[in-house]
This record gives structure tokens, C-alpha cells and sequence, in this order.
């Protein structure tokens, strides 16, 4: 008895071992980022190329000190602030649109069969999953055209690509969550597909709508990609104005400020993962547009 | 019952505007001898298909988007089942803890993720770690092709492990509580249980398949981390390094546009990769069961 | 208030190569309360469904009165339907859930109040007018229920097993209640249960399905006595009607022609010290409470005798059977009735 007892506190502790692990493994990097921030260092101890900047913090002749500077640089040099108010502008003026068509439409698919539902869901699916370089050409050469170029409402557009599937298809989900009796009762009331949507629908998946906008936000405030491409200086976003502050450095041969990065960078993921913490029951969900249920 | 077709005008306006607009003019760019400097399109068949074909930084970079891809996908899927297994076999509360934390990773932007795990962050610190912490006389040095590969493919799993991990846990607690008990009943080891139902149940799931497709799709147009690698190794000016995938190899090809590089061979690019996107869309529309219900 | 009248009507869903409901004929009267009986998956709800305009018929036609109603949305059918779950909105009050088939078909609204409030005192449920649903029992959950269905007087009054999330007390007084209901109205009901008694004690007929096919529609009566099937012998009554190979019996029974199987009543039995039909010895017996049942082996048959509870039968004893002929049914070899 005692025997077996041990085995399980055993086998317990070795869980708990594996699990502080695991937790190392995600945290780690994180808290590096983190800390390197607030680190003013002659350079990197150890460079990609090896050895070649090999510190002194061993030897205690010192180099590295302690000083929430860079993060104090990065809200002031890098204009951060500015570039919080970009991303929050310009997610939330996609998000919104995207809620805008996403929740009639999700609502449709929930509900009904019909002809050309597969080809909406394939649709949704595709952009959710496509290769931002198939269709970046033409938003290139059509935004220079209209003057879209590095302006929010064009943003807000392309930043569709990402957030209409998102909505759509997990609004359709959380309309699904709901008992279909309610709808079908609603439906022999005489009720208007618009009316059950406002009265009923919508009520009841309120909470649901605030987890798909809140994950479609992070996901726009995440991309890098077309802002890299789409926006310059007046709509700068978060996630490229990070990168750029190093980016450029390198374009203009300035010595690299890795500090600065990575207080930058700190900056940057903490919205990021407060909401995301907020809606973790939904990323499954939101990622794979409700496929994977 | 009458479908409101009007419900879906909105999303489909923004389908045909921002998706298949933009897809249906890349497709005919790729056509079209192109560049930005000489803005006149001449078109010339499958010729771009053809020189992009023969040509051997393009099938470079295939081989290594393919190396990442597997490599990414395979380990995430193994870690993800992994953390799984261990979130589920723990008790409520560290459940909730650990399960916060390993999804953080998710919520952190890709081009972040590229800096937390780069040789001047979390590497320095290892290798000091390593080199006086621990006096080994010994460091990872990043510069070495296998080294960073690697590192490429676990930032990636990094990422993304968490995912599989969620539709892991989900699918676990489908498994009916009476099979898990009735082996308990017959005496079955922790490890039979695992290889005889839970193993299998994670294997069968269509959740899982949707997600493995659905990330693979992802990884192929994976951008964020081998375009900072560029830079970690001083590669970003050169045409067909080794951390090339399909889609850095675009942005560099985009990148030098300004020299009047035949604009049109990128979307030639991007038309292949679309057929991979588009395959991959397919095979979760058929795979999943509930997403056109 | 309208009859219906199904014509032909089959329901095949994808990915299934059967049909669901097949080539179903049913004419409901006017003001009638059709009760539609059968086990679990014969295809009852999807009939109702059917009837309600949720699913769509794959073949066949269903008429509301003279108006042929495949192509009409159950918006525009002029329907209500009671569901087992009782579904009602949860983010509304009690008031609100009355109200609302006023309220949103948009219909003239000027005595809505006066009406929420009577239909509410009807079904006894003023008292709640101001909770959410989550706050109430099963039972005000499915008085409420009926009192949104009631409110925008339907010509055909649907519920898809009412009562089935029910306690079994709640169950026998909405029994009462809805039986009431529909004489006080004076529409059209129709009414999906699996529960037999539910279907005896409300139905004016009985429709009884299996397998997607209507075996028999019938006043209860009928349809308990003279059932056209073996199967419906089997389904009603507790227990159930003893079906016994005719080759079981010998020759102390005359049967029709075509007869293989012949079918009696276990409480159309009797236990007789004198005249006896049959013998067979005792191999079992269930106390019931109000009777018992002797289980009596004849042959390679067991058949079923329902006895007074004070009744004393000991296990092994041979006891001799009496019946009147005219309690025997006789099915031939496809189930069919033997007349």
C-alpha cells in the first residue's frame, strides 16, 4: 500500500517536474525579451557568428547595467504611442467593419442550407489561409492607384482579409452553440430573419461576438506582413514599427539597438497577451475558423 | 425556408474585393511580362511559370520551405500531444495555471517571435549561461545551417504547439469517462491506456486532421521568423540564402522591384503557392464534419 | 383552424439511403387532436417537421385545408410549435416570451398586454411574468412554452414531445392541462410522443408510425383492440400483446386461414379451475402492484396472463387458460392482420 503510494507521489512530482519545464520553455524566451530591455550592454555577450562579442559580465568588469531606459526610449523615440494609436485605430475600424458583414452572414450560415454555402465557407477558409503575396501585387498597384497607400481606411481593408473569416465563421459557430429549437420556435412566430438576429440571435451570443472581435483585434495587431508592405509613415503599426526601429537601423548602418528592440518588442505583446488570455477558450476556434470541433 | 441571400451581400462584396478580385488579377500579372519601373503588360503565356521552374534559388527555397514545414508541423503536433497529456492529467488548478501559460506563445506577434528567439536574445543569454555560467567551454553557435534551422523550426513548434495542444485536450475529454475507467478496472498501466485509447482517439479525430492541414497550409507561407533570420545572419541582401522560404525569397525578389526585376515571376510564385492554400482548404472542407452543416 | 392532409410524403436527408418518413397519407380533421405515435427514430418528429415546414418534403405534398404548403416558409404557415426542450429565449422574460409572436410578426399589438396576462392566468403562470426562464421549474418552463404558442392563435397547433423532460407527476397533470387547452381553443393538434399512455389518454386518433411508415391511424380503442399489425400488438399495452406461433397452440383453437401467428391480450386471460382452453405450467411471475403477471409456458411459447395481485401461483404448477374466442387476433406470416 505505502508502496503504491510512493509510486504515485512519484509519478507526481515528475508531472509537476514536466509541467514547470514546459512552462520554462514558453516563458523563458519571453522573460529574456523582457529583461534584455531593461539591460543597457556594450552588445550581445555571445553574437549569431559566435564568439565574437564576448562580454565582460563574468569577468566583473562590468558593462551591463540595469535601467528602465529603453523602454523610456521606446515610448519616446520610437514613437510608440503613435504607433499603439495606429494599430488600435485601424484594427478596430476592421474589426468593426468585419462585424458589419461577418455577423448577417454568419448568422445565414448557421442557419440555413443553401446553394453556394460551400463555396462561402471555402471562400473564408482560403482567406483565411492564403499566401498574403497572391493578392498583394494588385492591392499595390490598386492602392497607389487610389491614393490608399499608407492611409487607415486602406488598412482597415486589408486587414479584412483577416478578420472577415475570423467573425463569420465564429460568430456561425456560436450561433451553432445555440439551441436550434429556439431559432426554429422564433422562425414559426412569424419573426423576420432580421428581428430573431437582433432579438434573439445576437443577445444570446453577445458574449461570443465579444471573444471573436477581441481575437480578430489581436490578430490585427499582430500581422506584420502588409503593414510591412502597405503602411509608412502615417499608419505605422505596433508590430512593424517594432521591427522597423531595427530594420532601418541596419539599412543605415547605425550600430544595432538590441535593447531598444526588445523593450519595443515587450511593449508590444502585452496587449497581445492580456486579450488573448481573455478569449484562450476561443483561440482553437478562432484559428482553425471552427474546423476543428 | 427561404435563405436572406441579402445577409451575405456584405461578406461577399468584401470575398470579390479583397480575395478573388485580387487573386483573379495576380493570375493574370503572372501572364504578363511586368515590372513597376515599365508599368505595360505584355502578355507572355506560361513563361514566368516556365523561367521560375528552371530556376534553382526558386527550387531552393522550395526544399527549405518544405524542410521547416514538416519539421514545424511534426514537432508541434508531438509537443502539442505532449502538453496535452499533461494538462489533462493534472489537477483543476494547475490546469488552469499551466494551460494560461502555454498558450501565451499564440498571442505573441510572429515577427516578435522572431526576435525572442535570435541569436542576440535568447541565445546570448544561453550561451553566457553555458560558456561562464556553467563553465562548459562550450556554446551553441547559431550560425551553423543545422543550428538555425533548427532553431527556425523550434520557435515555430514554439508558436503553434500550444494549438494542437487545445484540440488535444478537447478531444481527450470526448473520450467517454467509461472507457478510461473500465481499463482502469482491468488493471491497464497508465501507458496502455495511452496506446490502447487515448493515442488512438487523438489519431482518429478529424480535429486533429483539420488542424495538422490546416497548420501545414500556414507553415508553407510562414514568413515572420525566416525573414528575421535574414538579418540574425546577414542574408537579407542576398538572393537565395539558405533560410530562404517561398515566401522571404518574394519579399526579397519585391524588395529589389526598384532595380526592375520582372515583378510578375513573384506572382508566378505566389499563383503555386495559392494551389497548395487552395488543395489544403479543400481537404479540411471534406475532412471536417461539421463545418458545412 | 384547418385540417391538414398529407399526400405521399417522404423525407430522405443526405448522406442516408433510407427514407426517414416514407410515402406517408395522413388527413387530419379539423379542430382534431392527432397524436402521432412511435419509437425512438420511426420518423415522428421528422413527420411533424415536415408538417411545421422545417424540413423540406423529398417527395409527396402537404395541404392545410385546400392550400398546398410545400413552397411555404413556416413563417407563413400559421403555426406554433412546442419542443421537448421547451426552447424558449433566455435572455427574455416570461412576459416577453408570450409577447413575442406579437411583437415580432408585427401583428396589431393594441391588446397585447390584456392577452399575455389571460393566457398566463390560464396556464397558471401570472405569478412569473417577470422571471427568466433560467429561474423556473421544467414545468412553468413548458407552460410558458405553450402560452407562446397559444398567444397568436395558429390554425395547427405542433408540440414535439412536451412532456418528455418532465417528471412523471408534472407529466400526468399537463397531460390534463393540454387536453383542456385544446378543447378551450378548438384548433388543430398535433401531437409527437413515444409515450403510449400520453397517446391513449389525449388522442381523439392515433397515428402510428415505424420505420418511417404509418402502420395504422385509429381511435385509441381501435387501434389497441383490433390492431392491422402484430407489431402494434407488441408496441401498446403493458405489457404488451402475447403473440404466439399458431403451431404452439395444437388444435384446441380454430384459426383463420393464412394465420401463423395468433395474438391475445395477457388481461383477456383467465385463470380457470374448470373449462380450460389451454394448459402450461408456471415459470415465472411479476408483481405490478395493482396485478400480477404469471409468465405461462405452452409449447415453446411464454405467455403472458394478467391475474388479480392477491392471486397465489407457485413456480412449476400448471394452471389451466380460458378466453373468449372472440379476444383472439390472427396475423399471418408478414405481421398483417387476418380478417
Amino acid at each position: 500500500m505505502s508502496e503504491n503510494k510512493n509510486k504515485k507521489n512519484n509519478s507526481r512530482y515528475i508531472r509537476y517536474l514536466l509541467l514547470v519545464s514546459a512552462a520554462l520553455w514558453v516563458l523563458w524566451p519571453i522573460s529574456i525579451m523582457v529583461e534584455e530591455g531593461f539591460r543597457v550592454d556594450i552588445g550581445p555577450l555571445f553574437s549569431g557568428r559566435g564568439a565574437s562579442f564576448v562580454g565582460e559580465f563574468f569577468q566583473g568588469q562590468g558593462g551591463i547595467k540595469f535601467s528602465p531606459i529603453e523602454y523610456q526610449k521606446a515610448l519616446r523615440i520610437e514613437a510608440y504611442p503613435r504607433l499603439l494609436v495606429n494599430s488600435v485605430i485601424i484594427a478596430v475600424s476592421s474589426v468593426l467593419v468585419a462585424i458589419l458583414a461577418g455577423l448577417p452572414a454568419g448568422f445565414t450560415l448557421a442557419m440555413y442550407k443553401f446553394r453556394g454555402k460551400a463555396f462561402i465557407t471555402y471562400a473564408l477558409l482560403a482567406m483565411r489561409t492564403i499566401s498574403p503575396f497572391a493578392v498583394l501585387l494588385p492591392f499595390f498597384l490598386i492602392y497607389g492607384r487610389l491614393g490608399l497607400f499608407d492611409t487607415y481606411q486602406g488598412m482597415a481593408f486589408v486587414y479584412l482579409i483577416i478578420n472577415l473569416p475570423i467573425i463569420t465563421m465564429m460568430m456561425r459557430g456560436f450561433f451553432k452553440d445555440i439551441p436550434k429549437e429556439i431559432f426554429e420556435a422564433a422562425f414559426m412566430s412569424g419573426a423576420s430573419d432580421s428581428y430573431i438576429l437582433r432579438k434573439v440571435a445576437l443577445p444570446l451570443a453577445l458574449p461570443g461576438l465579444a471573444a471573436a472581435a477581441v481575437f480578430a483585434f489581436v490578430g490585427t495587431w499582430n500581422e506584420f506582413f502588409y503593414a510591412l508592405f502597405l503602411t509608412g509613415a502615417v499608419t505605422k503599426t505596433v508590430s512593424r514599427g517594432v521591427w522597423s526601429g531595427f530594420s532601418e537601423s541596419i539599412e543605415s548602418f547605425k550600430i544595432l539597438e538590441f535593447d531598444e528592440l526588445n523593450a519595443g518588442g515587450t511593449l508590444a505583446i502585452i496587449p497581445a497577451v492580456i486579450l488573448s488570455l481573455a478569449v484562450q477558450r476561443y483561440l482553437a476556434r478562432g484559428i482553425t475558423l471552427g474546423a476543428a470541433e | 425556408m427561404r435563405v436572406p441571400y441579402l445577409f451575405l451581400v456584405p461578406a461577399l462584396v468584401i470575398i470579390f474585393l479583397a480575395l478573388i478580385g485580387p487573386v483573379f488579377q495576380s493570375f493574370l500579372l503572372s501572364l504578363s511580362e511586368f515590372s513597376l519601373v515599365n508599368p505595360s503588360q505584355t502578355p507572355v503565356g506560361f513563361q514566368n511559370y516556365i523561367s521560375l521552374l528552371s530556376d534553382s534559388v526558386f527550387w531552393r527555397a522550395i526544399q527549405v520551405t518544405l524542410l521547416l514545414v514538416f519539421g514545424s508541423v511534426f514537432l508541434e503536433f508531438i509537443v502539442g500531444i505532449f502538453l496535452a497529456l499533461l494538462i489533462t492529467s493534472s489537477g483543476q488548478r494547475a490546469r488552469t495555471w499551466f494551460s494560461s501559460i502555454f498558450v501565451i506563445p499564440i498571442a505573441i506577434a510572429p515577427i516578435v517571435t522572431g526576435v525572442l528567439w535570435s541569436p542576440n536574445s535568447f541565445f546570448d543569454d544561453l550561451n553566457t549561461l553555458l560558456y561562464y555560467g556553467l563553465s562548459l567551454g562550450t556554446y551553441i553557435d547559431t550560425s551553423k545551417p543545422f543550428t538555425y534551422y533548427s532553431i527556425i523550426v523550434l520557435s515555430d513548434a514554439w508558436i503553434w504547439a500550444p494549438l494542437f495542444m487545445l484540440v488535444t485536450v478537447a478531444v481527450i475529454r470526448s473520450i467517454p469517462k467509461e472507457q478510461i475507467e473500465a481499463a482502469e478496472v482491468m488493471g491497464a498501466s497508465s501507458f496502455t491506456k495511452f496506446q490502447k485509447i487515448t493515442f488512438p482517439a487523438i489519431i482518429a479525430s478529424p480535429a486533429i486532421v483539420v488542424t495538422l492541414l490546416l497548420r501545414t497550409a500556414d507553415a508553407f507561407r510562414m514568413f515572420e521568423v525566416p525573414y528575421s533570420w535574414n538579418f540574425w545572419l546577414g542574408q537579407d541582401s542576398q538572393l537565395g540564402a539558405p533560410v530562404d522560404t517561398v515566401s522571404v525569397l518574394m519579399w526579397k525578389m519585391f524588395s529589389s522591384t526598384l532595380y526592375d526585376f520582372p515583378i510578375a515571376q513573384i506572382t508566378a510564385m505566389a499563383i503555386l503557392l495559392l494551389a497548395v492554400t487552395l488543395t489544403t482548404c479543400a481537404l479540411v472542407l471534406r475532412r471536417s464534419s461539421s463545418l458545412l452543416d | 383552424m384547418s385540417s391538414v392532409t398529407l399526400k405521399k410524403v417522404s423525407k430522405r436527408f443526405t448522406n442516408s439511403d433510407v427514407d426517414a418518413v416514407s410515402q406517408v397519407d395522413l388527413e387530419i380533421e379539423n379542430k382534431e387532436f392527432l397524436v402521432i405515435l412511435g419509437p425512438s427514430g420511426s420518423g415522428k418528429s421528422s413527420l411533424l417537421r415536415l408538417i411545421a415546414g422545417l424540413e423540406e418534403a423529398s417527395n409527396g405534398e402537404v395541404y392545410f385545408g385546400n392550400d398546398l404548403m410545400n413552397d411555404i416558409s413556416p413563417r407563413e404557415r400559421d403555426i406554433s410549435m412546442v419542443f421537448q426542450n421547451f426552447a424558449l429565449f433566455p435572455n427574455m422574460t416570461v412576459y416577453e416570451n408570450i409577447a413575442f409572436p406579437i411583437r415580432a410578426s408585427g401583428k396589431d399589438s393594441t391588446n397585447l398586454d390584456s392577452e399575455v396576462k389571460k393566457i398566463a392566468s390560464m396556464l397558471q403562470i401570472e405569478s412569473l411574468l417577470d422571471r427568466k426562464p433560467g429561474e423556473l421549474s421544467g414545468g412553468e418552463q413548458q407552460r410558458v412554452s405553450l402560452g407562446r404558442a397559444i398567444i397568436k392563435k395558429p390554425k395547427v397547433f405542433l408540440m414535439d414531445e412536451p412532456l418528455s423532460n418532465l417528471d412523471a407527476s408534472l407529466r400526468s397533470e399537463l397531460r390534463t392541462e393540454i387536453k383542456k387547452l385544446h378543447e378551450e381553443l378548438g384548433i388543430t393538434f398535433i401531437y409527437v410522443t413515444h409515450d403510449q399512455t400520453e397517446a391513449m389518454s389525449m388522442a381523439d386518433r392515433i397515428a402510428l408510425i415505424k420505420d418511417g411508415k404509418l402502420l395504422q391511424v385509429d381511435k385509441p380503442d381501435v387501434l389497441y383492440n383490433n390492431p392491422n399489425h402484430s407489431w402494434i400488438g407488441s408496441f401498446l399495452g403493458m405489457p404488451a400483446m402475447n403473440l404466439v406461433n399458431s403451431s404452439d397452440l395444437g388444435d384446441s383453437i380454430s384459426t383463420k386461414k393464412g394465420t401463423t401467428v395468433v395474438g391475445i391480450r395477457p388481461e383477456n386471460i383467465t385463470v380457470s379451475s374448470g373449462n380450460s382452453k389451454l394448459t402450461g405450467s408456471v415459470i415465472s411471475t411479476e408483481y405490478l402492484g395493482d396485478s400480477q403477471i404469471l409468465n405461462v409456458k405452452i409449447a415453446n411459447s411464454v405467455v403472458k396472463v394478467k391475474v388479480p395481485n392477491d392471486s397465489k401461483f407457485s413456480v412449476g404448477t400448471d394452471v389451466n387458460l380460458d378466453f373468449s374466442d372472440g379476444d383472439l387476433r390472427f396475423f399471418s406470416d408478414d405481421g398483417k392482420t387476418v380478417r
